[in-house]
């Protein structure tokens, strides 16, 4: 095993370098790239360029008290020498006297030291108002357009990636702004600085240095260029390693059970392999910028000491002023050292932009007539726009639509439902039922054919408005990780106690909840208490039913529970007040056969539709796809050596027969 | 031990800061890449020396009386070549440190993962994957930067110090008097703020998580947000979160903003300090070590040495966090290292031949720590070869936990389970799970194609072979209803699937490893009735000729079984064929009709 590891490691030190010179060669910056990058920064920084430009006169004010302290030294070193002393040509000599000196040198730093104290600090201060402030904007509209995007997005993407990929990248552009951004002013402060105030000392020596200088520092440019593929692989290798490591852990039993596990050790260790070289490759990159960048500023010593020796030969210079200019070389080593740092992190912002801002090209809504859920992430509800739905007949013409990227939905469904009934949904998976539902609560749009409700398209009416109306109960249950209190209350925050206590009773959970510790406060989802599917189901259902809408939509909502609580959760949801409009998703008879109509469907059409007592005869497509209740009917039959315990009661093949 | 792992999940907050062993223990994961990290010490030290030599040139240079008349490449040489090794010493530093911690945390990290491979069940009932998850990714890394910055940052450190002291008490030694004085305030300051600053960083980074959790929430709750129109409630909940981070974290600036350039502040009272003592010196005619006046040139090395060693100061907060967070990444990686798995390969451990499926469970009895309920109690049980057992009773009666113990997930806390006579601690897991065939609850798929996922057991089964196969059991047909038949891709765990297909292709690849025992939790349970009934036809071909256990659900899966147990508070309340049980009018009975009846609603 052990020496399995060392082998690969081995193999893969050769490879690392032949991988790194391909991807250098063929990887090339999308065509989007600074598209991407212009509209994050846009979010970030719009509405703060007075900021910007406070911090960048602080950031010069900081560098300028920076490069006071080698120019107090070096009048130090000439006061000692007894050489002339001057600040940008002007004379010193009355100010600085061979008596107060030693008061002057000893006040003059602390005082600069005090003022950058007090610059520093509220530098510090904007730029973190600055970086926080363009979180702030750039986190509430990843937030409101994620919430935005329709469910046909929402279909195609993987959740569990979707959700690790935007908290990465807001956490890498969030480490851009919170120092590197501002990383970028520093240094062209700092080198703007260093080498305004090299030149007034000595014209020579800057120029030699800022000729070596901008050599090294074109390695810049060219580090975006190979750095950003670099970088970008090395993403998506994390993403992998991490993919495979959570899937293992999740089908572990099974691997387990399978005897995979030497494979899956083979797997995760090439992922983890994978990863490990791509950042080996960025950090080698990396070094390369930040090695040529060093190199910049260390070739320039000894050039800047020839430049100004040979000028102190020529009676030009004096020494202490040669100490200046290599104090001056050296404080570059600082800056240049940032500026590798933020190029880094800027090529990961990059990368990360990148993905953000494709998420926000995603241009994939349902038009809303009240534009309730727009891209600038504005919160107001548009009260104005809420007009009172109309009540009357549920109509579906001539409905047709397809999920993208698949033949699968309706067909041409036409039906209607007046206020009141109740309607029972039937057919095989993937006959379009739930299809059918999430498009009268307009999840979907239809690709032709019209929804009204009494008489008005629902494509006019505010989508939140209309769904106000409707109460879901998914198959899939999800709750979220708050109290059970709050989950039931989720589609009406306004709900007393005895209200969610009663809907809860009415969907069978108020004995299971009590029995935890917490009861109703009780934390659930995923980081709280596990429910089982049932209870879950439960939950979801009290959650529709405190709702009190107009329309309640069941989608198979009581798969998970046994059958006599899913009888007396049928009996809540029926004895609920008759004007709700109920729209039952079945996969048992037993659950519509109070309904007023049901509908069969096939492959997205209606192949049969009418009151259960018609539907249910031998022969109808409905007792084809329910062959079980005809399976129960024998069963019935076998059972009869065996009354039932509380004799007298109509047994399932009362009901289905009469 | 299921206890004791809960309890060291939440301990994690009481944790002592910093444990140096683990710490230590980080380093031995350097392994053979020791030396290398070695030499990039080594390396460092020599780039540090460059450095100061520079200075120490500087200082000579200003000096020098025969500045005109000297040759100047004599000159300017020496900078030259200190700013070359500087420069190719710290450039090879840098790259060897990198590469070893590199290759040294991609080897903890494939232990750490091969190690999760040998544990029980009992401890994925306790950890959520995604705490496993950050373990593997932000843990790993956090051990990563200890092993590269720290030990790059104290040579550095140590370095430039000894350099700058030594060359400084060349000069004088009085002249140390400045640092004498500020180096305790420089650290009681630091003390302080770090404090502070911890306090509000742990605070800041709490307020993140909330937020990441709240996003995450609503993209993996998205339908339930829309159905019920909850977008500018959450919207608004969101916005709450995020402001209260952007105060946390602009706090955090001004806390920083005071205290970064206060070192600053004390950095250059330092100097100042050093100024006027240099001057004081001066005047006061004193003389350097080797007896001459100090000169301008000392007093500008002084300075600048000063200067040298207040930044590497600065990096002793960083070492001090960077080591706090590894500590504890590192303990909590380590627990995991260190826990022996609870099942393992006895000494001595022999293959189990292959089997005809006969299992006998004696006095078994399983809870999952001392101080917990019994979950099971004094189970006794004969499954004949190729019959059918099938599971009822109650959520949490111990179904599931019987047949993960059945399965040897689990150790029983006493009795024994044995198949066809060999007891299950005595036989190798390996030989035993190859023959085993387990379909959980909800069936997971792996990322890959269908096809990938039934190659896991089927290995190198000809395509047909295993197209024959799947018609046998009804399969086929649900599998070419797929957008792209055997070659649709199914990304983690099954999502885009609906729960009948996964749960068919998951017995599909169960029974293509040809098991001679069939471990199936509620298979049908979650399913509409087309696949119910489906994975109901499938279960009755596959248990023909192989030993099953079924976790029933919906007693229609029960009635066919050649036995049938009741599992009911913990211990088998009744056990025999669906006719006897009905006829004994007990618990099966009640449950039977419990389930089936219609009870009346007017």
């Amino acid at each position: 095993m052990q020496a399995f590891l060392i082998d690969s490691v081995h193999i893969h030190d050769s490879i690392i370098i032949i991988d790194f010179l391909h991807m250098l060669y063929y990887r090339r910056l999308p065509l989007s790239y600074w598209d991407n990058i212009r509209l994050i920064l846009r979010i970030c920084l719009r509405r703060r360029i007075v900021l910007i430009l406070v911090i960048a006169i602080a950031v010069l004010g900081f560098n300028i008290l920076d490069l006071a302290m080698p120019k107090a030294l070096q009048l130090l070193v000439a006061s000692l020498n007894n050489h002339k002393l001057s600040v940008l040509g002007i004379s010193l000599e009355n100010l600085i006297t061979k008596e107060n000196r030693i008061i002057f040198f000893t006040l003059i730093l602390p005082v600069l030291a005090l003022l950058k104290w007090v610059v520093g600090y509220f530098r510090g201060v904007w730029e973190a108002k600055l970086g926080q402030g363009a979180l702030y904007d750039l986190r509430n509209k990843i937030f409101s357009k994620v919430q935005s995007l329709s469910f046909a997005y929402h279909d195609q993407t993987h959740s569990g990636r979707f959700i690790a990929n935007i908290v990465e990248d807001v956490g890498q552009v969030s480490m851009f702004f919170e120092r590197p951004f501002f990383m970028i002013l520093q240094v062209l402060a700092g080198l703007s600085c260093i080498y305004a105030f090299m030149f007034t000392v000595c014209w020579q020596a800057a120029t030699v240095s800022l000729a070596i200088m901008l050599l090294f520092l074109s390695t810049t440019l060219l580090f975006r260029r190979f750095g950003y593929p670099v970088y970008l692989h090395a993403r998506a290798s994390l993403e992998t390693m991490v993919s495979s490591f959570s899937e293992n852990m999740e089908g572990n039993l099974l691997i387990r059970s399978f005897g995979r596990q030497e494979q899956e050790r083979d797997k995760f260790a090439d992922a983890a392999n994978d990863y490990h070289n791509a950042v080996m490759h960025s950090r080698v990159l990396w070094n390369l910028l930040n090695q040529s960048l060093l190199w910049g500023v260390f070739l320039g010593i000894p050039a800047v000491v020839y430049v100004t020796l040979k000028l102190l030969q020529q009676g030009q210079f004096s020494s202490d002023n040669i100490f200046l200019i290599f104090m001056l070389q050296t404080a570059m080593v600082m800056q240049m050292r940032i500026l590798s740092r933020t190029v880094d992190r800027g090529v990961h912002f990059s990368v990360s932009a990148q993905r953000l801002g494709g998420l926000f090209h995603v241009e994939d809504y349902l038009p809303d007539v009240s534009d309730l859920t727009t891209l600038t992430g504005s919160n107001d509800p548009h009260p104005s726009c809420l007009v009172d739905l109309p009540h009357g007949t549920l109509e579906l013409s001539d409905v047709n639509f397809a999920y993208r990227g698949s033949t699968a939905g309706v067909n041409g469904i036409s039906m209607k439902i007046e206020e009141g009934q109740t309607i029972g949904l039937v057919g095989e998976t993937g006959s379009g039922k739930s299809t059918l539902a999430l498009l009268m609560c307009r999840f979907y749009d239809p690709d032709s054919g019209s929804i009204t409700i009494g008489g008005e398209d629902i494509r006019h009416m505010p989508v939140a408005q209309l769904r106000e109306e409707f109460a879901l109960v998914f198959q899939d249950t999800f709750l979220f990780s708050a109290s059970i209190k709050e989950n039931i209350s989720y589609g009406k925050s306004s709900a007393s106690e005895d209200e969610i206590i009663n809907a809860a009773k009415l969907a069978k959970s108020h004995d299971f909840i009590m029995e935890f510790p917490e009861g109703y406060d009780t934390i659930v989802g995923e980081r709280g208490v596990t429910l089982s599917g049932g209870q879950r189901q439960r939950i979801a259902i009290a959650r529709a039913i405190l709702r009190e809408p107009r329309f309640l939509v069941l989608d198979d909502a009581t798969s998970s529970l046994d059958m006599a609580t899913e009888k007396t959760i049928e009996k809540s949801i029926n004895d609920l007040p008759r004007s709700i409009t109920r729209i039952i998703i079945a996969h048992r008879f037993s659950s519509i056969e109070r309904a007023d109509m049901v509908y069969v469907l096939s492959d997205g059409r209606v192949l049969e539709q009418g009151t259960p007592r018609t539907l249910n005869r031998p022969g109808t497509e409905m007792s084809r796809i329910l062959q079980l209740s005809e399976d129960e009917d024998k069963k019935n039959n076998s059972r009869e050596d065996f009354p039932s315990p509380e004799c007298g009661q109509v047994g399932p093949n009362d009901i289905i027969n009469c | 031990m299921a206890k004791t792992l809960i309890s060291e999940q939440i301990a994690d907050k009481d944790r002592p800061e910093l444990s140096p062993r683990s710490l230590i223990r980080c380093f031995g994961f350097l392994g053979r890449y020791t030396p290398l990290v070695l030499i990039g010490a080594i390396l460092c030290v020599i780039c540090v020396w460059a450095e100061m030599s520079l200075i120490n040139e500087i200082g000579l240079l200003i000096d020098r009386s025969d500045l005109s008349t000297t040759p100047l490449w004599t000159l300017a040489a020496p900078f030259l070549f200190y700013g070359v090794i500087n420069r190719v010493c710290g450039g090879t530093q840098w790259l060897v440190t990198v590469y070893s911690t590199n290759r040294a945390t991609l080897m903890l990290r494939k232990a750490f993962f091969n190690k999760l491979q040998t544990l029980s069940k009992a401890f994925f009932d306790n950890h959520k994957i995604g705490w496993l998850v950050a373990r593997n990714s932000s843990d790993i890394g956090r051990i990563n930067d200890f092993l590269t910055y720290p030990l790059m940052m104290i040579s550095i450190f140590v370095t430039t110090t000894v350099f700058a002291i030594s060359k400084i008490i060349r000069i004088t030694p009085l002249m140390l008097v400045p640092v004498i004085i500020s180096m305790p305030i420089f650290a009681l300051l630091t003390g302080y703020y770090r404090n502070r600053m911890r306090r509000a960083q742990r605070k800041a980074s709490e307020q993140n998580s909330r937020i990441v959790a709240n996003i995450s929430e609503t993209v993996r709750g998205i339908r339930v947000v829309h159905a019920f129109s909850r977008e500018d409630e959450n919207f608004n909940h969101f916005e709450n979160l995020n402001d209260e981070n952007r105060k946390l974290n602009i706090n955090l600036a001004r806390l920083n903003g005071l205290f970064m350039p206060s070192l600053d502040f004390i950095g250059m009272l330092n100097m100042s300090l050093v100024v006027g003592f240099s001057f004081w010196l001066i005047a006061q005619g004193y003389k350097t070590s080797s007896g001459n006046p100090i000169t301008a040139g000392d007093v500008a090395q002084y300075v600048l040495y000063m200067n040298a060693i207040l930044h590497p100061l600065r990096m002793i907060t960083d070492i001090y966090s960077l080591s706090i967070s590894a500590s504890a990444a590192a303990e909590r990686v380590f627990e995991i290292l260190d826990i022996t798995p609870a099942i393992k390969d006895k000494p001595g451990a022999t293959d189990l031949p292959k089997i005809k499926g006969e299992i006998n469970v004696r006095d078994l009895s399983f809870r999952y720590n001392d101080d917990q309920p019994w979950v099971l109690r004094d189970i006794n049980l004969q499954i004949p070869a190729g019959q059918t057992l099938a599971i009822v009773g109650e959520t949490g009666a111990g179904k599931t936990t019987l047949a993960s113990l059945i399965a040897h997930f689990y150790e029983p806390v006493s009795g024994e389970i044995s198949v066809d006579g060999y007891p299950l601690k005595d036989v190798t897991l390996k030989s035993y799970h190859s023959q085993l065939g387990f379909v959980p609850q909800q069936g997971y798929l792996f990322t890959g194609t269908v096809m990938d996922n039934l190659r896991f057991t089927a290995g190198n089964m000809p395509e047909e072979e295993i197209y024959r196969r799947a018609q046998e059991l009804g399969a086929h047909q649900t599998i070419l209803s797929l957008p792209k038949g055997y070659e649709t891709q199914v990304i983690e765990g099954g999502e885009g699937l609906s729960l009948g297909q996964r749960q068919i292709i998951a017995i599909l690849r169960a029974v293509l490893a040809d098991p001679q025992i069939m471990i199936m939790d509620e298979p049908t349970s979650s399913l509409d009735i087309f696949h119910e009934r489906l994975v109901q036809q499938a279960l009755d071909k596959i248990s023909r000729g192989r030993t099953t256990i079924v976790i029933a659900h919906r007693l229609s899966t029960v009635e066919n079984a050649d036995q049938i147990i009741v599992i009911n508070k913990h211990s088998i309340a009744e056990k025999g064929t669906h006719t006897e049980l009905l006829e004994k009018k007990d618990a099966y009975y009640n449950i039977y009709h419990h389930s089936l009846r219609n009870p009346d609603i007017e």
